[in-house]
């Protein structure tokens, strides 16, 4: 049943007495995975105020007829309660997210449920078909037809409520952070966009910041609290971290830098000295790096015993020692698995590592890493300390054309 | 996904170096380059379309400079309505057809919607008419040329590689900016442009009504309102950038007038006194004779053929963009046509019908662009309605709610305008 076939239709009480037209149902718990409706709003004449009858009061809620179990009804103008919604004037015609097919549509319509007594909302209706049907305009079965999406397969993005209502991400949180971001940069605008990276969980939040341009970060950043903004640049890599960074006055930089994470914001504050585009700037700073000395084996033990692991584990660098970042070669994952256990590291690395400098232009770090066929190459200060790698996919995204970022997405 | 150390060994390594923010700045100022072809400039000199350039130069040679007056108010009037389609854009971060559809009841937001839509694929088709006046020029046959260049705009627009032959079309329609050198050589009684610039006079019949519509509607079309505001959103451009933003529309919005005014200026003083009526391109172009002699053809014909080609592409997909936002109906051309059919079919049949109507032999062409303004016209009141709305909700702009001066502006032409296609429509109907 669709609640827009409902609203318009004459309500009778229980003596079957016109009492009023109904207008728009109210629902408590929107942002739960099945919302109640708690009642309907009518209105009583021409140009009578919107009242409230509760669910409880409703004998039948039909499209042919919608008749209350009472005949006494209070006309007390409606006001509303709180984190009540109205679903006509509030939820209709706002943006969703679909999780399943993984684009944005708009609710035309809402779909009601009656179950033991209790209205749910069980789902949206997103076709042309509903607009029409709202508008009255006659449509034909074979040539428009609904298509009503379970309320547990979209996101409801609350746009523009009235209501402070926190607003659960959990399914958006299923989908790919570069979808999640296609959502924010195309579909609820910013503000809303902050809203919703706010509420996300830190680490999908900030992998959704990765994906989006480089301005809507900015804008998504400036609306927050310092605090906040702290809290996902923590987690973000610190690259990325550093790139929004550099675009805000240095006051501001700071001051979300006090509220990130000490360590992160000690590497940020170190790749914000490198000029823009170069391997400095782009660099990675999340690669894992052991001491020569230890065996294979060791170096397992040591790599289970991490919390998390950073995301580039084709190569490990080999430093001089546990004190000295020197670097003095390079394992590959395979070349690691093929080794004997019993083997010290030293012994399987590639020694002579092809390096870049942190000044380098990013564009020639990416023609020495082509030409070697390296899928990263580490960046070393001049003692020779690895200092970060740059791998193929940041070197990439930087120097990709700008056309070539809208058709992909990424802007 | 950071990586901390569980050990004693140290995982990663900072490098011991001073710290200096300054060293990384994106942005010389402090803030990006907008001024250089930002989405105001851009918005702005679309206005001077096939459309603008047929109505600005018959109201030269039809009139001479009585209608110069006229700019006065639109000069203005255009830079406050550009500027509030990009403080809609920054501050709700939505484009125009989505606010509507949102902040109004479905029954008055789909009438919004359906104007707007009308609109723009009225501007669109147009625009093919301006593609086959500058081929006709060339004495390219239209029967040829229209359906080749239709297909490659429609091409351009499907690989989505339009924004790099943009510039192209860009730089060919600025040469309508010759008009302000020709303007001067063409020696006009300066006395003259003066007096009639600052004395508005307005006259009661039929053709005065017609050009008095289409030079508001073509100067203020609906289409730049929504291209200015789409592009801030699609650029991500936030409120810390909205004065730049804002002056961008007002430049943007001073250029497209000056250039109009040129026009106007140059064919008031070339065909005006020799009474040659705007029929074809070709009498339009022999406006530019005092600058560029036996080659005023050419330069006339390159930058119509730049303009028509830069909107032709812009519009139909802006049509198709804003209509799908509304209704929630996918758009963008990194979908397949089976994923989007709708974004897909908007556009392609813009093209085709523009290009249809376009190759019907013997049709005048000046006529059906300055028409398709004239019932633009209609539609710019019920745009700027939107528009005034929207922008005066406070629970949706906050502080950058219209002020007084905006709302005034807007309020005079909206009346101005609604009253010119009345009286018009008035006239045809006697």
């Amino acid at each position: 049943m669709y609640l827009s076939h409902l609203i318009g239709k004459t309500i009778v009480n229980k003596s079957g007495v016109k009492i009023g037209k109904m207008v728009d149902a109210v629902a408590t718990r929107i942002n739960t995975p099945l919302p109640l409706v708690s009642g309907i709003i009518a209105t009583r004449g021409f140009s009578g105020k919107p009242f409230f009858i509760s669910k409880g009061d409703i004998a039948r809620l039909e499209d042919r007829d919608i008749k209350l179990s009472t005949d006494t009804i209070d006309f007390t103008p409606y006001d509303r309660r709180d984190m009540e919604i109205r679903l006509e004037k509030e939820v209709f015609d706002k943006q969703i997210i679909d999780v399943k097919e993984r684009h944005l549509a708009r609710i035309n319509d809402v779909e009601l449920t009656i179950q033991n007594k209790n209205i749910f909302i069980t789902g949206v209706d997103v076709s042309f078909r509903s607009i029409l049907a709202r508008l009255k305009i006659p449509t034909w079965g074979f040539f428009f037809k609904y298509n009503t999406i379970p309320w547990e397969e979209i996101q409801f993005l609350g746009t523009d409520l009235p209501v402070k209502v926190k607003i659960d991400y959990e399914r958006l949180e299923t989908l790919h952070p570069a979808d999640i971001a296609r959502f924010i940069f195309q579909g609820p605008g910013y503000r809303k966009g902050t809203q919703i990276i706010q509420s996300l969980e830190e680490n999908i939040a900030a992998d959704v910041m990765e994906s989006l341009p480089l301005d809507v970060q900015i804008n998504i950043l400036e609306n927050m609290s310092s605090k906040a903004a702290g809290r996902i640049i923590s987690e973000m890599e610190s690259h990325w971290g550093a790139d929004v960074l550099s675009e805000f006055p240095t006051k501001k930089a700071e001051e979300i830098l006090n509220k990130t994470d000490n360590d992160k914001a000690l590497i940020i504050k170190q790749l914000l000295t490198y000029a823009p585009d170069t391997a400095g700037a782009i660099m990675k700073v999340e690669y894992v790096s052991v001491e020569q000395n230890i065996t294979v084996s060791e170096f397992y033990d040591r790599l289970r015993s991490y919390e998390n692991l950073p995301e580039f584990l084709t190569y490990f660098y080999i430093t001089e020692s546990a004190n000295s970042k020197k670097l003095v070669g390079i394992v590959s994952l395979w070349e690691l698995f093929k080794a004997s256990h019993r083997n010290r590291i030293n012994t399987v690395m590639i020694k002579n590592a092809i390096i870049a400098k942190p000044q380098e232009s990013a564009r020639r770090v990416l023609k020495r890493m082509t030409q070697y066929d390296f899928s990263a190459i580490p960046v070393v200060n001049k003692h020779k300390h690895i200092i970060g790698i740059v791998t193929l996919n940041d070197a990439i995204r930087l120097l990709i054309p700008k056309d070539w970022k809208t058709r992909i997405g990424l802007k | 996904m950071f990586f901390r150390k569980k050990t004693d060994s140290e995982i990663y390594f900072i490098d011991q170096g001073k710290f200096t923010l300054g060293s990384r700045k994106g942005s010389l100022l402090g803030f990006k380059p907008l001024l250089l072809l930002g989405p105001g400039i851009i918005a702005g000199l679309s206005g001077d379309d096939a459309g603008g350039i047929a109505t600005y130069s018959s109201v030269g040679a039809d009139y001479g400079y009585k209608f110069l007056w006229l700019f006065t108010l639109l000069i203005p009037t255009l830079a406050v309505i550009q500027m509030m389609s990009i403080r809609l854009g920054v501050v709700s971060g939505k484009g125009l057809t989505s606010l509507i559809r949102e902040r109004f009841s479905l029954g008055t937001a789909m009438f919004g919607i359906v104007s707007l839509f009308l609109s723009n694929s009225l501007t669109a088709i147009s625009e093919f008419f301006g593609i086959a006046a500058s081929l006709e020029l060339f004495m390219v046959p239209r029967f040829i040329g229209v359906p080749i260049a239709g297909f490659i705009v429609w091409w351009l627009i499907v690989k989505g590689s339009y924004k790099k032959v943009e510039t192209l079309f860009l730089i060919l329609s600025s040469l309508f900016i010759s008009y302000i050198a020709a303007a001067i050589l063409a020696k006009p009684d300066w006395g003259h442009v003066v007096r009639d610039t600052f004395i508005p006079t307005f006259e009661l019949n039929k053709e005065y009504l017609v050009l008095f519509v289409a030079t508001i509607a073509t100067s203020i079309t609906p289409y730049m309102q929504v291209f200015a505001q789409s592009s801030v959103v699609e650029k991500g451009i936030g409120i810390r950038d909205l004065k730049f933003a804002q002056l961008d529309a007002v430049l943007g919005s001073i250029l497209a007038m000056v250039i109009a005014i040129f026009i106007v200026i140059t064919t008031g003083a070339t065909l005006f006194p020799h009474g040659i009526v705007v029929n074809t391109a070709e009498d339009a172009a022999r406006a530019l004779a005092p600058l560029a002699g036996n080659y005023a053809k050419i330069l006339f014909g390159l930058g119509l053929f730049g303009a028509s080609m830069l909107a032709a592409g812009v519009l139909p997909l802006t049509t198709a963009f804003s209509t799908c936002e509304a209704f929630g109906w996918r758009a963008g051309v990194n979908y397949s046509y089976k994923q989007a059919p709708i974004f897909y079919s908007i556009f392609t049949l813009l093209i085709i019908i523009g290009c249809a109507i376009a190759i019907i032999p013997g049709i005048p062409l000046i006529r059906f662009l300055i028409l398709a303004y004239v019932l633009n016209g209609i539609f710019l009141p019920i745009e700027l309605f939107y528009m005034l709305k929207l922008s005066n909700d406070r629970s949706l702009m906050d502080k950058y709610v219209n002020g007084p001066i905006f709302n005034l502006f807007c309020s005079i032409i909206l009346v101005v305008i609604t009253v010119a296609v009345a009286l018009m429509l008035l006239f045809y109907v006697i």
